[in-house]
């Protein structure tokens, strides 16, 4: 009895306190990626788990980063604000990684900024959108993807050009509120009339709030959805049932029309519905970017969504900075992250900094926007034009 | 602008008020709060889903067959999770049932994540025409789930008022003793109503699958407006659910629009925090 329960008390202390072969091995620098891999979107996440070992892969079969292998170690953050803090809290105090990327939606990175600056670990964010996660001005945050302003901004040239009168329907959230208070505030400046409306994220009624707007005068000519839960495909179904659309244009602020469940929602109805995208064919990539492009293709045997070229410009940066600053010490990666001065897969790649409030701290704003047209649907789904630029 | 909200009201009211009889009815017969009332709705709404997807059955079919699915899963749980309320002494009833059924909600939700994936899904429109009524354009779907629910509703209030079953339904809800006495098998009668509760949720679910659409986080906010309908309308009235449903929809739609759209569900708590202050017993129920 004895001898057993002194056998279950060492079993337990080795493996509680004895940190991990790896770690103590200590012959490979840990890239640590924390994404929605169970539930959220765990498709995109599993894209990102791929794109990061595509890109270790490659890294490693060149010689690896200060003579030792990078080591993907990966984390399911189930894409919950509660659940992504514990999972990058694990990785940091026990896979002691030397940075963080794959970080997804923009409610759980909120979270999580605030774990990676206090315990001073570089975490990459390639596409979680929401202005407050650079907005902090923190060290140990780099964004290369975009950010809800700078959407905002890209899109209004297209907006300016075509109305006069628009509306802004919002999720209340830090995405939805974000992106439209800047848009009114820019189209505002720009002389447009605009209507803002916002709703929760859990609503799927939205025709009080199109109601109101179509009882406005003047009538809104276009109405720009910025939304990410619920009513993404509820709104324009509801638009169209209580006949404010297509008169009025659709603008979905982001590219969920090209998901499954807008045609499955939408259907025929959904044709002439137009929304931003950084997807295009007509999107410049550097040869780096043809060459990740594929080597992506030829692995998964899928082309690489556009965030997938982001991503794979931050592992890059982080080796290409490992190696410049001759550490991995993350204290050391995230200083050094500063000086970046990268061609990546779209274009070269320097963080910018903006004293004053303001998101754009640590953040590229090189990205090239288009918006897309639904012009047909069939069987193998919508057919697409580029409206702009 | 005006007639177009009221229709609006009516055609949601009637589903809230479909969704609230069935809240009354599980409350007066087996004298229980259901919080897993709103994932019958949801499940109710993913089974017309694939009974259209599927099988390939226009609504007439779907919409019995979720309730009919519905209507077992709830006799089910009745008789394995929440009829120990009346078949041992139990010194709070109540706080099992709240429990037990709160256990429920989460684990449906759970399990509904894992089989139906995450994702938004919608059956194909029931009627793909618009409707006018009065000269106001109208989804036929909302028309359907409007004039589906008040049948439904009206049937059930037929059901009680005429038949020996409802009759030992009534007589259950003003009082379980007396109603044993007068020959009552509580127990048969407690996973029949329960099935039925369930049954009516699903139906609802199952007809505004095409407005709302289906994800299996859709039942909290049906769950509120039950809720809401059975404050208002007074414990275990049909006649008071259905007028709050319509009270409540009407309400909603004309605020969300001369006030604010950001109120729209503080509106139905207002009506509720109102009624629980200065009229406990609701429109029809009894003191």
């Amino acid at each position: 009895m004895k001898k057993s329960v002194l056998l279950t008390a060492f079993i337990f202390i080795l493996t509680v306190f004895l940190p991990p072969i790896g770690a103590m091995a200590g012959d490979t620098i840990k890239l640590g990626v924390v994404t929605p891999m169970s539930t959220g979107d765990f498709r995109s996440g599993k894209i990102n788990v791929q794109t990061v070992e595509l890109a270790v892969e490659q890294i490693n079969a060149q010689g690896g980063v200060l003579g030792k292998k990078l080591e993907v170690v990966t984390a399911d953050d189930e894409g919950k604000p509660a659940a992504g803090v514990i999972a990058l809290k694990r990785m940091i105090a026990k896979e002691k990684v030397s940075a963080v990327v794959g970080l997804w939606h923009s409610s759980v990175a909120v979270a999580q900024e605030k774990v990676a600056t206090q315990m001073q670990v570089p975490m990459m964010l390639h596409y979680s959108w929401t202005d407050d996660l650079t907005a902090g001005h923190s060290d140990y945050v780099y964004r290369v993807g975009p950010f809800n302003a700078e959407i905002a901004q890209l899109a209004l040239p297209y907006i300016d050009k075509n109305f006069k009168n628009i509306a802004i329907l919002y999720e209340t959230n830090a995405f939805g509120s974000g992106f439209a208070n800047y848009l009114e505030k820019i189209a505002k400046a720009k002389g447009l009339n605009v209507y803002s409306i916002g709703y929760p994220q859990e609503a799927t009624d939205l025709k009080p709030q199109l109601l109101q707007l179509k009882a406005k005068s003047p009538k809104p000519e276009l109405l720009v959805i910025a939304a990410v839960y619920e009513a993404t495909n509820l709104i324009p179904k509801q638009a169209l049932e209580i006949g404010l659309a297509p008169e009025m244009q659709i603008l979905c602020s982001w590219d969920w029309p090209t998901y499954p469940a807008f045609q499955e929602i939408l259907g025929d109805k959904g044709v002439g519905v137009t929304y931003a995208t950084f997807e295009s064919d007509k999107l410049k990539l550097s040869p780096l970017g043809e060459k990740f492009k594929k080597a992506y293709k030829a692995k998964y045997n899928v082309v690489p969504p556009v965030f997938a070229l982001f991503l794979y410009d931050e592992v890059m940066i982080l080796a290409e900075t490992m190696e410049r600053i001759k550490s991995s010490d993350p204290k050391d990666v995230a200083a050094g992250l500063k000086d970046t001065k990268f061609e990546g897969t779209t274009g070269l790649i320097t963080f910018e900094r903006q004293e004053g409030p303001g998101p754009i701290w640590n953040q590229w704003m090189g990205h090239q926007l288009f918006i897309n047209k639904l012009t047909a649907v069939d069987g193998k789904g919508y057919k697409r034009e580029q409206i702009y630029p | 602008m005006l007639l177009e909200l009221i229709i609006r009201g009516i055609t949601i009211g009637l589903v809230y008020a479909l969704m609230g009889v069935g809240l009354a009815l599980l409350n007066g017969v087996m004298r229980i709060i259901n919080f897993a009332h709103g994932e019958f709705y949801m499940i109710g709404g993913y089974m017309a889903y694939y009974a259209s997807t599927m099988l390939g059955f226009q609504f007439y079919f779907s919409v019995p067959t979720a309730m009919i699915i519905t209507f077992i899963l709830g006799a089910v749980v009745e008789k394995l999770l929440l009829s120990p309320i009346h078949t041992q002494e139990m010194e709070k009833p109540m706080d099992y049932a709240l429990i037990m059924t709160f256990g429920l909600l989460l684990f449906f939700r759970q399990l509904a994540i894992k089989v139906f994936g995450p994702f938004r899904h919608k059956p194909a429109d029931y009627i793909t025409s618009d409707v006018y009524i009065l000269g106001v354009k109208i989804s036929g779907n909302e028309v359907l789930a409007g004039a589906v629910s008040a049948i439904l509703v009206i049937g059930l209030a037929i059901f009680i008022k005429k038949t020996w079953r409802g009759r030992g339904w009534r007589a259950t809800t003003q009082s379980r003793q007396g109603a044993k006495i007068n020959g009552v098998d509580i127990g048969k009668e407690s996973w029949i109503a329960c099935g039925v509760a369930c049954a009516l949720a699903g139906a609802a679910g199952a007809l505004v699958a095409p407005i709302f659409t289906l994800s299996p986080t859709i039942g909290g906010s049906p769950l509120v407006k039950s809720y809401e309908v059975m404050a208002i309308g007074g414990l275990g009235s049909i006649a008071g659910s259905l007028v709050a449903g319509l009270m409540l929809g009407i309400t909603e739609t004309l605020g969300a629009f001369y006030i604010s759209s950001a109120y729209k569900d503080a509106i139905g708590f207002l009506m509720m925090g109102f009624f629980l202050l200065f009229r406990p017993q609701g429109l029809f129920g009894q003191k």
